[in-house]
């Protein structure tokens, strides 16, 4: 708690002594657990999404389709670190802006000649998780300019939007009620600099697909498919709205 | 037809939606404690609880429980209850003879601010008990489900 | 099999008390979670969690659903001469997972 204080002290001062134009600093979901919940993903061995990574590091070695593995390209999964930094991105070859799930299911398919996971299976969150974690403590960045400007507007459109039954924005939370509580919990920026996640709820990892498509139900939304073009978009937006926070993969969050 | 007054029909629609009661009474409890080891008398005892004061998510609340085995002898076993789960067993650990101490550390599941409570048998069979209370934001068993 | 971690020190001194650490990839179905559709996810966890040091028993756990997801457990033991830590889960349909590590004790 005091941390949290701290924190949202910091950014309140933040806001006095900046010109006003100047938005909140990123503070990350960490900063809105409690001292147990920070311990758990603090400790590399009791941290469930370790499970994943290493589920990931197999994965990374398993030849798939036409015999080739992961590690025939790309070397150890460690010359991955600070690829992840950079997801979503536009794609060249695709022509429009995809995460990075979406990267490795395209390696799948065009190095590989294996069929693509889905966008919500173990294997893929393993791989994605395996990926962020070579990235662990460098700074989100994003690119929000160029090819995909676009996209990014739609995002932040998106973020933006009343929607659901409850008729709120990520937004009308995220931003405006920084700090506040919803019944006993706090409410964070909704950062994701360290998805995937491993999330108590859920008792699972989980993709910020799965966490677009859960935070649409909690407003009784129509929920985004995880891996739809409108998902990604957002989530270009949300790591955005973390660029420069440190990565945090394997993160546990409530 | 059956005729049903207001009252049997919104008591009926309140059964349909809540969901199904997620706690043990106290009798379950005790049933609970007697189905490991048989009805014996329970006496208090300096048995550690480590716990969280307050519990954000009760679906992972780290416990460590360990009992000082020099003033008592071996401890066999060490029983772990939650008054308010649904069902009040959590888990029960036995130490065999490789074993340092009689302790070990879990995360366990929390339907609601309850008492933990821990029995441990010693080596001449006595049972001891100790109890520890958590406060918990949002408990594992009756949180929205877990879609998505 | 299911994939686990442990930790099992390399080394250590005869008489020397060392921690073991242990975790299984499991969801500990508690049977009062929905699928997306709204069905009952019925029960299905691990419940049985042994560990063994030169082929004694150091502790054996019975995991009920209070447990939560992937079960992690810690504890100590008291090493003596090198040998194997054992580790084995069994879950409620009898499947078996094993694992094992070297204490080397000087």
């Amino acid at each position: 708690m005091k941390r949290l204080a701290l924190a949202v002290a910091a950014s309140l001062a933040a806001i006095a002594g900046s010109a006003p134009a100047q938005e909140t600093p990123p503070v990350s979901g960490y900063q809105f657990l409690l001292p147990e919940t920070q311990a758990l993903q603090d400790d590399d061995f009791a941290n469930p999404g370790m499970l994943w990574v290493e589920l990931g590091g197999k994965l990374w070695d398993e030849p798939a389709g036409n015999g080739t593995s992961c590690q025939n390209c790309h070397g150890a999964p460690e010359a991955m670190r600070g690829v992840g930094t950079r997801y979503p991105q536009w794609s060249q070859t695709e022509g429009r802006v995809i995460s990075l799930e979406q990267q490795v299911n395209q390696c799948r398919a065009e190095r590989q000649q294996a069929d693509p996971f889905g966008y919500s299976s173990q294997e893929l969150v393993s791989l994605s998780a395996l990926v962020m974690h070579q990235s662990r403590g460098l700074p989100m960045s994003v690119a929000t300019d160029g090819p995909a400007a676009s996209a990014y507007r739609r995002g932040k459109a998106y973020y933006e939007t009343r929607r659901g039954q409850l008729n709120l924005a990520c937004s009308n939370c995220h931003v405006d009620q920084v700090g506040s509580r919803l019944r006993g919990e706090p409410i964070s920026q909704g950062q994701v600099n360290g998805f995937p996640i491993y999330r108590q709820l859920w008792q699972d990892m989980g993709s910020v697909g799965r966490m677009i498509a859960w935070c649409n139900d909690a407003v009784r939304a129509e929920p985004l498919a995880e891996g739809s073009q409108m998902a990604v978009e957002l989530e270009l937006y949300l790591r955005s709205l973390g660029n420069g926070l440190a990565i945090e993969t394997p993160a546990v969050r409530r | 037809m059956i005729a049903l007054s207001r009252r049997e029909t919104l008591l009926g629609l309140a059964a349909t939606f809540l969901p199904l009661p997620v706690s043990a009474t106290p009798s379950e409890v005790a049933e609970s404690i007697v189905s490991v080891f048989g009805d014996r008398p329970i006496a208090e005892g300096p048995i550690k609880l480590e716990l969280p004061a307050l519990a954000e998510t009760g679906n992972s609340v780290p416990l460590t429980v360990s009992c000082e085995t020099q003033a008592f002898g071996r401890v066999r076993r060490l029983a772990v209850f939650a008054e308010m789960n649904p069902r009040p067993m959590v888990c029960v650990a036995s130490f065999g003879p490789m074993a340092a101490d009689a302790r070990i550390t879990t995360n366990i599941r929390l339907a609601s601010t309850q008492d933990v409570v821990c029995v441990a048998e010693l080596e001449d069979g006595k049972l001891i008990t100790s109890r520890q209370s958590v406060r918990v934001v949002v408990g594992a068993c009756t949180t929205l489900p877990g879609r998505y | 099999m299911r994939n686990t971690r442990i930790r099992v020190p390399e080394t250590a001194a005869a008489g020397d008390i060392v921690e073991i650490r242990a975790m299984i990839m499991h969801p500990m179905d508690n049977g009062f979670t929905y699928t997306t559709q709204g069905t009952l996810i019925p029960v299905d966890i691990v419940t049985d969690f042994t560990c063994t040091y030169l082929d004694e028993e150091v502790v054996h756990v019975r995991l009920e659903p209070g447990i939560s997801a992937n079960p992690y457990f810690s504890f100590r033991l008291r090493a003596l001469r090198t040998g194997k830590v054992e580790f084995a889960w069994v879950d409620q349909h009898g499947e078996k997972t094993v694992a094992e590590a070297l204490l080397t004790v000087k």
